[in-house]
């Protein structure tokens, strides 16, 4: 393993910024002139209107505070916009305005404002119509829950954060254009609810990372077109698992059995015992399935008579709502991408059992 | 005499002439007088009745509970239907006729029994959004102007150049991407808008629900169950013939009205 080690005067410079100002010849600091609309994501071209820059650069030095500040020679951008296989077509300067937030740049022509609104967007057309295409059956509830789960801002900032992309500690005009850049809020502020403060105050880690990912996706909409989001959403958003079932919550599920069997013209739902041991002793198991009719709906098992009832009703239920199409479906927005192409349409649900 | 219990010292306190009282007068036999307000004054009470004061007429008093629970006329008439989504669509797309009638079914019709349009309502809202952006983003907003090409044409003049130190960064992928906010899609999309939309259709007409209050449908939302039809209709053409017919119903039947009446 490779470790490094800090020169001495660097370390210096560090700790005790006095003693590195009185170590003598190193790269000055950069002075506030230098510092000038330094979050923009262009670099400056010197001309004559700037005023000169301090003694120790040269007159054509490229007036930044760090090199790295501008988008096209940012190592780190870089590596990002290869790590993410964006194509050529997507400039660099556009992930380097993705990962300005509003709140470090008030500027919507300099942050990624729009880009996030409209990633956002998008990013919810294709996590509705995935979900809608492939388990059509699912309660609204558990849809918005999917949909949260998938494409909400955790997910998306944690998609963020496996791209490798790191926050800066502050946005002030010398960080790495490759980093993401956003007004902290300071610790204790309560972010749910009406106390949350204004976007301008600062925004949680999570929501920022969020948001540059929504701008990535916009970003890829704009520069390399739908099919490429499409497949983009594909990659980074539909490879990751969700347990849906683990989303259902069933307060009655008895009920809501009965009264999706009435509804769908069932049999009404009967719960017989199929097995059971030690009925006598401390840690009895019982066995229990649905029938409507002579047809076994669904089993369950569990320590009581009651507990296996109510579990085979609610696997019974998530059969039900989980139901997936043998074959699938086209998404609608197959027609987005190949306008003439033939459509198959999915298959639209009822809706979910009002108990 | 030391008292046992304190049960007892109680029942030993009270006073006799409360015993002989109950034993004469026991409450339960002889209910104590009422007031009625919804019997006719019947012959017991008929001597009484000169005394006995009504707080209101008798007629007026409903003698049944105060919440209407009248059933809410819904249009059953599929030529009715039919004609209101000729009106909105502007011609037969070719959806079946059980998700027209999903399509307006919101869920509070039958407790539920008929399929709704939640589910499409939400998927119609982010076709909605997604194309409303796009519109923003595609269109040049009237707050710039007409466009004007020979100044693109000619090259930057140099102050504008001295006077941002920063450059932006500009991109014909770009087109009016900052135009696309919260703000500009909540102004096309205002609910306002939208009931009026679904008016000009007569969502209202034929749309099937059950309002809150049967005397006073504005109170009990119509309008916003009407604009979740629209979004469940639009739902459910992306559903059935494919998203490209539902961008286009977005851009000609729905933001061609709302913007170019506002």
């Amino acid at each position: 393993m490779k470790r490094m080690r800090c020169r001495p005067s660097l370390c210096g410079r560090f700790l005790c910024p006095g003693a590195a100002a009185a170590a003598g010849p190193g790269k000055p600091f950069p002075t506030p002139q230098a510092a000038w609309r330094a979050l923009s994501t262009v670099s400056t071209r010197p001309n004559a209107a700037v005023p000169s820059p301090p003694a120790e650069y040269p007159a054509e030095t490229v007036v930044l505070v760090t090199p790295s500040r501008d988008p096209l020679s940012s190592a780190k951008l870089a590596a990002l916009h290869a790590r993410l296989s964006l194509h050529p077509k997507f400039p660099v300067q556009t992930l380097a305005r993705a990962l300005i937030d509003q709140s470090a740049e008030r500027d919507r022509f300099f942050n990624n404002s729009s880009l996030a609104f409209l990633g956002n967007t998008l990013l919810g057309y294709y996590g509705t119509e995935h979900f809608l295409c492939t388990y059509p059956r699912l309660p609204s509830v558990v849809l918005q829950a999917a949909m949260a789960a998938s494409v909400g801002p955790r997910p998306l900032a944690s998609i963020g954060r496996e791209w490798g992309v790191e926050s800066a500690f502050e946005p002030t005009p010398n960080v790495d254009a490759g980093l993401l850049q956003f007004k902290r809020l300071p610790p204790g502020t309560v972010v749910t609810g009406s106390l949350r403060p204004p976007r301008s105050q600062g925004v949680t880690d999570e929501e920022a990372m969020a948001d540059f990912v929504r701008a990535t996706f916009a970003g890829v909409y704009l520069h390399e077109g739908v099919a490429a989001s499409k497949q983009f959403f594909r990659q980074h958003v539909l490879s990751r698992k969700l347990e849906l079932d683990k989303l259902f919550n069933f307060v009655q599920p008895t009920r809501e059995l009965s009264r999706l069997c009435a509804r769908e013209g069932f049999d009404s739902p009967v719960a017989r015992l199929l097995s059971e041991t030690g009925r006598m002793t401390n840690t009895p198991v019982f066995i229990v399935g649905i029938y409507s009719g002579n047809e076994c709906l669904g089993e369950g098992q569990g320590g009581s008579l009651n507990e296996a009832r109510i579990k085979a009703a609610a696997n019974v239920l998530k059969g039900w709502y989980l139901y997936r199409p043998f074959d699938t479906a086209d998404v609608p927005s197959k027609t987005d991408v190949y306008p003439d192409a033939t459509f198959k349409p999915t298959m639209i649900d009822s809706g979910e059992v009002i108990v | 005499m030391a008292c046992p219990t304190r049960q007892t010292a109680t029942s030993i306190t009270s006073s006799s002439r409360r015993l002989c009282f109950k034993i004469t007068r026991p409450r339960l036999l002889v209910p104590t007088q009422r007031r009625c307000l919804h019997q006719e004054p019947g012959p017991q009470t008929a001597p009484g009745a000169a005394t006995t004061r009504l707080y209101r007429p008798i007629r007026t008093v409903a003698p049944f509970p105060v919440r209407v629970q009248k059933p809410f006329l819904v249009n059953e008439d599929p030529v009715k239907l039919d004609a209101m989504y000729q009106k909105l669509l502007g011609g037969n797309l070719g959806l079946s006729d059980e998700v027209k009638w999903q399509a307006i079914t919101h869920k509070s019709f039958d407790h539920g029994w008929h399929p709704f349009n939640e589910k499409l309502r939400f998927f119609g809202k982010r076709i909605v959004l997604v194309n409303t952006s796009l519109y923003l983003l595609n269109t040049r907003p009237e707050a710039l102007g007409p466009p004007k090409t020979e100044r693109l044409e000619s090259p930057p003049s140099p102050p504008a150049e001295e006077s941002n130190v920063l450059k932006r960064f500009k991109h014909p992928d770009y087109k009016y991407l900052a135009y696309i906010n919260p703000r500009n899609v909540k102004e096309i999309l205002d609910p306002r808008n939208l009931s009026r939309l679904a008016r000009m259709a007569g969502i209202q007409q034929v749309m099937r629900w059950k309002p809150a209050q049967n005397d006073d449908l504005i109170r009990s939302g119509e309008s916003v169950i009407a604009a979740e039809c629209i979004y469940a209709i639009i739902g459910a053409v992306a559903l059935q013939r494919g998203g490209d017919l539902a961008a286009r119903v977005v851009r000609e039947r729905m933001l061609a009205v709302i913007l170019g009446g506002s």
